[in-house]
């Protein structure tokens, strides 16, 4: 696993967007000429639950608050703070001893969000719904955020994290899923030691699934692997595979009592109670056509220019510049935008590697069908949506499309489908309020399949 | 057997066969008889039969069904306009209005090339597909996109993309049946009487300097047009000129006097 690099470049400005997390935006709780410090809070939520404050990530002055551009294409409100010499920081304080409802205050006020964009304390306390197994999904490759002198140390400090997502949720039950060729994290969970025995990696096969590790190990905490995954969305599959519960199309895992955090929000949970540190830096990783390709530790409202200059700067001319992924992300018009809380990676193309070709005629080859990992038929609903037919995407079950965007990248006729799909879900979600919902054919309850 | 007799055997098991099928086609027809109202289908008659849906209606014949069961006015047609309402309202013995003006699509926006790009797009040629990504392509947020959205609405064929990248719409097709202001996702597109001579042709609410970097013929705000407007007719809110079209008395000392070339007299 390479190092992580720590960006501790001043930059000329830090761009703060109210808005990181899918919900509502907060309002800002300083103004112009106001002097903030390293992890003071500058954007508040109001009543709305679906909301993660927004901490400073620098000590410096705020010159302006306007929209600007963010990386999901909008523009949104934003703090600008141009930093001081000089970094002082709010004093952190460590949080012991809280009970279940603190622990969700205190993760809500640390600002901590998924990758994919809800709150964590949305994760762990779902409005009217029971969790009973907290899982950290350690599956991707966005390794760890910080600096370890040891694996050992990341080990257990993940376990610490879910020993205190566990508490947070209030449950007795947690597991840690990793990947089965990702050798390096099973070595350091196996060197690691819980409740003084040693922690051992379960293969996830068959009917062994954590529920029985559980049983069998007679432990709170297990830590499995299990066959590499594609897509971060797709998190009716993982719960079914981890956990042997079936999680129905239009429910998702909260519904059979399962809550999934990523390793990033883990990492800034433990940092958030045990140090007091709000969520202000993250780890993203830089590839493509950049001198250094690299993951590094940035702090959160970075612009994107920085960061590739903290990476050497492009190689040549850059054609696109893609943010989170290149089959799922979205590209960026001004590398002015800044680094969000939910941003994972940064990939940089050459003007010479873009693709840049115009769509034609579906030939009718079939590979989007071959490779949807929800079984739809893309082409055929693509067809559907650019005639303006969205009544009968529905039936094709358009709504559970999951937005991998492998269909588009698969296409030998270069068609938009992954857009077309995305326009289609807009379109019909404004006219069926209950859209998903509706798309089910079986128009079954979610707590049917073995809910709590 | 010889060949008349084919003959005769044939005509004659034929022509039962179609004496007794008409036999139970008449009583069928009579027994399972549907009342319909005969004022139905003399309003279906004047009707355009175009099954627009601009009324609002599946079609041509719902809307008729609707108007004599009193659920439609008689006005509600808006391709046919006053002919077609004057015929309906002969049929069902209903009062009819006097003539309306007919009114015509103005597309708000100059904008096309003369508005600069953000970035280059590839992707679904649609206005509301580019929205998804951003707020589209173009530096300004009001502005047209030019995908040609309301052209696809339109049913007539009354609208096409000129070589400014921006809609034109052509009067002596379009019916006023106003799906293409429905279809336009920046509302850019309006109806108004032909007697409304004088447009501002911008939507953009954004700061005049803002405007006057990205797009060279948006509205800055200035209110030059309003101080010279003679009879008061035009007032400028958050950067963008409105005018009055009940005091508007055509003059074109506005026009004349815009830096921008934003207010214009319409084809």
């Amino acid at each position: 696993m390479s190092k992580i690099e720590v960006m501790d470049k001043t930059v000329e400005k830090v761009i703060i967007p109210l808005k990181q997390h899918e919900g509502a935006i907060c309002t800002p709780l300083v103004a112009k000429g106001d002097k903030v410090l390293v992890g003071q809070k500058i954007g508040d939520c109001n009543e709305s639950p679906f909301c993660a404050s927004v901490h400073s990530s620098v000590a410096g002055e705020v010159i302006s608050i306007e929209e600007v551009p963010h990386p999901n294409g909008k523009r949104v409100e934003s703090i600008i703070v141009q930093p001081d010499e000089e970094q002082r920081s709010v004093d952190f304080v460590k949080q012991d001893d809280l009970n279940p409802s603190e622990l969700i205050e205190a993760i809500k006020n640390a600002g901590i969000v998924e990758n994919y964009g809800v709150p964590t304390h949305m994760v762990l306390a779902p409005l009217n719904k029971n969790i009973d197994t907290v899982i950290i999904n350690a599956t991707s490759s966005e390794w760890i955020q910080g600096d370890y002198s040891d694996p050992g140390d990341y080990a257990s400090s993940i376990i610490s994290s879910l020993k205190i997502l566990m508490k947070a949720a209030n449950v007795s039950k947690g597991a840690i899923v990793l990947r089965n060729d990702d050798a390096e994290s099973i070595n350091a969970f196996e060197r690691t030691t819980y409740n003084g025995e040693h922690v051992h990696v379960a293969p996830l096969v068959g009917n062994r699934k954590i529920d029985y590790y559980f049983d069998d190990m007679n432990t709170d905490i297990v830590v499995v692997s299990q066959k590499p995954m594609y897509g971060k969305s797709l998190f009716n599959l993982f719960t079914e595979r981890v956990t042997g519960r079936k999680v129905s199309k239009t429910c998702d895992p909260s519904d059979v009592g399962v809550a999934i955090c990523g390793l990033k929000s883990a990492k800034a949970v433990h940092d958030a109670i045990n140090d007091g540190k709000p969520f202000y830096e993250t780890v993203i990783k830089v590839s493509g056509a950049v001198n250094t390709p690299q993951r590094i530790l940035v702090k959160i409202g970075t612009p994107i220019k920085d960061v590739i200059e903290a990476c050497e700067g492009y190689v040549g001319e850059p054609g696109k510049l893609i943010v989170n992924g290149p089959l799922t992300g979205t590209a960026q018009f001004t590398d002015e935008v800044p680094v969000t809380k939910d941003m994972i990676s940064i990939y940089v193309q050459n003007e010479e590697d873009m693709e840049t070709l115009e769509a034609i005629e579906c030939i009718h080859c079939g590979r989007c069908v071959d490779n949807c990992p929800v079984d739809l038929v893309p082409a055929r609903i693509a067809t559907l949506v650019d005639r303006g037919r969205y009544d009968e995407c529905m039936e094709l079950f358009v709504m559970n499309c999951i937005e991998c965007g492998k269909c588009s990248a698969v296409c030998p006729s270069k068609r938009h489908i992954l857009q077309l799909i995305k326009y289609a879900k807009v379109s019909l979600s404004r006219v069926y309020p209950d859209a998903v919902k509706e798309s089910d054919s079986m128009h079954s309850s979610c707590m049917m399949n073995g809910g709590q | 057997m010889n060949t008349t007799t084919i003959l005769i055997q044939a005509i004659a098991a034929l022509g039962g066969l179609a004496m007794v099928i008409g036999i139970v086609l008449v009583m069928a027809s009579k027994v399972f008889k549907v009342e319909t109202n005969p004022l139905v289908d003399e309003v279906l008659d004047v009707l355009p039969g175009a099954n627009c849906g601009a009324c609002g209606y599946a079609g041509c014949g719902e809307f008729a069904e609707q108007v004599v069961e009193d659920n439609a006015p008689i006005t509600g047609c808006p391709l046919g306009g006053f002919e077609v309402e004057e015929k309906i309202g002969g049929i069902l013995g209903k009062e009819v209005g006097g003539e309306e003006e007919p009114e015509y699509p103005i597309v708000h926006c100059k904008g096309g090339t003369n508005c600069t790009d953000r970035f280059n797009y590839i992707g679904v040629e649609d206005c509301k597909a580019v929205m998804l990504l951003s707020e589209g392509e173009k530096e300004c947020n009001y502005g047209c996109m030019g995908r040609g959205t309301c052209v696809r609405a339109c049913p007539f064929g009354a609208i096409i993309i000129d070589e400014n990248k921006l809609p034109k719409i052509n009067n002596n097709l379009c019916t006023s049946c106003g799906l293409c202001v429905a279809s336009c996702p920046n509302d850019l597109i309006t109806l108004s009487a032909i007697s409304e001579k004088v447009h501002v042709l911008c939507n953009s609410h954004d700061k005049g300097k803002f405007v006057k970097s990205v797009c060279s013929t948006g509205c800055i705000g200035c209110k030059l047009c309003a101080k010279v407007c003679p009879e008061d007719a035009i007032k400028v809110t958050k950067f963008l000129a409105e005018i009055d079209p009940e005091k508007c008395t055509a003059c074109g000392d506005c026009i004349e006097k815009c830096p921008q070339n934003t207010i214009e007299f319409r084809d």
